[in-house]
């Protein structure tokens, strides 16, 4: 959120890159805490394994695809500044 | 200039209208596709089961085919019981080729061996079954030997150990079953040599022994005889054995069908309304649209674009959005029925499975070719006004 919001005032091309590589590390940790990294409870009829697990790989995943949306977006060179 | 470069150049000039008409395409594809899926995944599953326990006929006590039923599909464990003298007066009955006794047991809330926190035991006759046992024959080349069990996929060994230890006795985990979506896959098979072994040593091993009632049985599973028709031995059963009740394959899970095909009609009439809507919505943005570009699209006119080449850029436009919106819908369905599955299946109270991969790739090409469909059917109509219109008074107005 703390990354989307910072990217969503900022304007340098530069920055959003950095800011949208950022963002996609944080999905990819998002999936990997309950899948490896942690892990949740072993019965798959609990709420653990029945919402928080799937919400939290279904979010991860939405976020790497919106980095890697405004990284493809912020690829290209900077437009020149504007002569006053 | 093609056709294709200036519907991507308007695309990219109106992000928001472009983000309403793929949001629209989205919706549509992904509802379709997540209804579908849960549809037919219910269906399979329910098909499953039956081909699973391979009965014509499952004679249960009188007043326990819906606690059975939910046992067989829902995984709930169930301690129902008739006298054993019911499974030789079956046999006695004209038509029926093949009985099979089977003993419903339940394992303790919360048991560490399986993925589930109820487990489902079946204790079957290797004798006479023709349910576990031609698999296990085909499968492990012979039949289970005491302290030993298949599972469903639910059913595992847990880490660290060799054995499932249940009531205090350790069972040996031989295979595990294919998945079916249902009760059965959080079911343990067992023969009753095993299962009266694990009730005599659970007298002393276990914090609640294992009560196993002295000449009882929970269900008898019920070939017929070539030629015989299941509803004909079941009536006679009816007919000649009191207090059980035959319930033959084609209804068993009535209850369950009917509510798949109750739930069915409530999401057809949700689904119809959402892209009568959806199409209403596109519909409207792409007028506004045209409307907005009159001038725009009279400009390209008097340059000479032709009629068609107005109408062609107009609903290619449609045409990549649905693209896009349908594939994000289709994605995002597909992920999140793949991932809130057990959610799914513990909310609607239905059995569920996800279809095979031809299946999924079928379903996710309609889903598709509907948002395709919708979107242009929306497009048409103003893409064909618009690119009727004379470029003079397209210009002026």
């Amino acid at each position: 959120v703390g990354v989307g919001g910072v990217l969503a005032f900022s304007r340098r091309r530069e920055t959003q890159r950095a800011l949208a590589i950022m963002g996609a590390l944080l999905g990819a940790f998002m999936i990997l805490m309950p899948v490896s990294l942690i892990g949740v409870c072993p019965g798959d009829d609990m709420l653990c394994n029945m919402i928080m697990r799937p919400t939290l790989v279904f979010s991860g995943v939405l976020v790497i695809a919106a980095s890697l949306y405004t990284l493809l977006r912020a690829w290209s060179p900077e437009p020149p500044e504007e002569l006053v | 200039m093609n056709v294709l470069r200036l519907a991507l150049r308007s695309i990219q000039g109106n992000a928001f209208r472009s983000g309403v008409v793929a949001l629209c395409a989205l919706l549509i594809a992904g509802f379709v596709l997540s209804t579908t899926l849960i549809m037919r995944g219910a269906e399979m599953s329910l098909q499953l089961a039956r081909e699973r326990l391979g009965a014509d006929v499952v004679v249960v006590p009188r007043g326990a085919e819906a606690q059975v039923e939910g046992a067989l599909l829902m995984g709930h464990p169930t301690a129902i019981w008739m006298p054993d003298r019911a499974l030789e007066q079956i046999r006695a009955v004209r038509g029926v080729a093949v009985a099979s006794p089977q003993l419903y047991l339940s394992t303790l809330h919360n048991a560490a061996c399986c993925a589930v926190s109820d487990m489902f035991l079946v204790a079957y006759d290797p004798a006479t079954d023709f349910t576990v046992q031609p698999w296990l024959k085909e499968r492990l080349g012979g039949g289970l030997r005491l302290g030993e069990g298949v599972g469903g996929t639910h059913v595992f060994v847990p880490d660290g150990e060799q054995n499932i230890k249940l009531y205090g006795y350790f069972i040996t985990l031989k295979a595990t079953l294919e998945p079916t979506g249902t009760g059965l896959d959080q079911s343990m098979f067992l023969t009753y040599e095993t299962a009266r072994d694990m009730a005599r040593i659970s007298q002393t091993q276990a914090a609640q022994p294992l009560e196993l009632p002295e000449h009882q049985i929970s269900a008898v599973l019920v070939k017929v005889t070539p030629g015989t028709h299941p509803d004909d031995v079941a009536l006679r059963i009816v007919h000649n054995i009191p207090d059980v009740t035959p319930i033959t394959s084609t209804s068993l899970f009535r209850s369950y069908r009917q509510q798949i095909t109750g739930l069915q009609g409530v999401l057809v009439v949700v689904l119809a309304a959402t892209w009568i809507l959806a199409v209403l919505l596109i519909g409207l943005v792409f007028s506004m649209a045209a409307n907005e570009r009159r001038r725009e699209l009279g400009a390209l006119r008097a340059l000479g674009a032709t009629r068609r080449f107005i109408f062609e850029s107009l609903l290619s436009e449609a045409g990549i959005l649905a693209l896009i919106g349908g594939t994000l819908g289709l994605g995002l369905a597909a992920l999140a029925l793949y991932l809130f599955r057990n959610w799914i299946v513990a909310s609607l109270g239905l059995p569920f499975l996800l279809p095979d991969a031809p299946t999924l790739v079928a379903l996710i090409g309609s889903g598709l070719a509907l948002a395709l469909g919708s979107v242009s059917l929306a497009a048409f109509l103003p893409a064909l006004h618009i690119s009727r219109l004379d470029p003079a008074v397209a210009m002026r107005e």
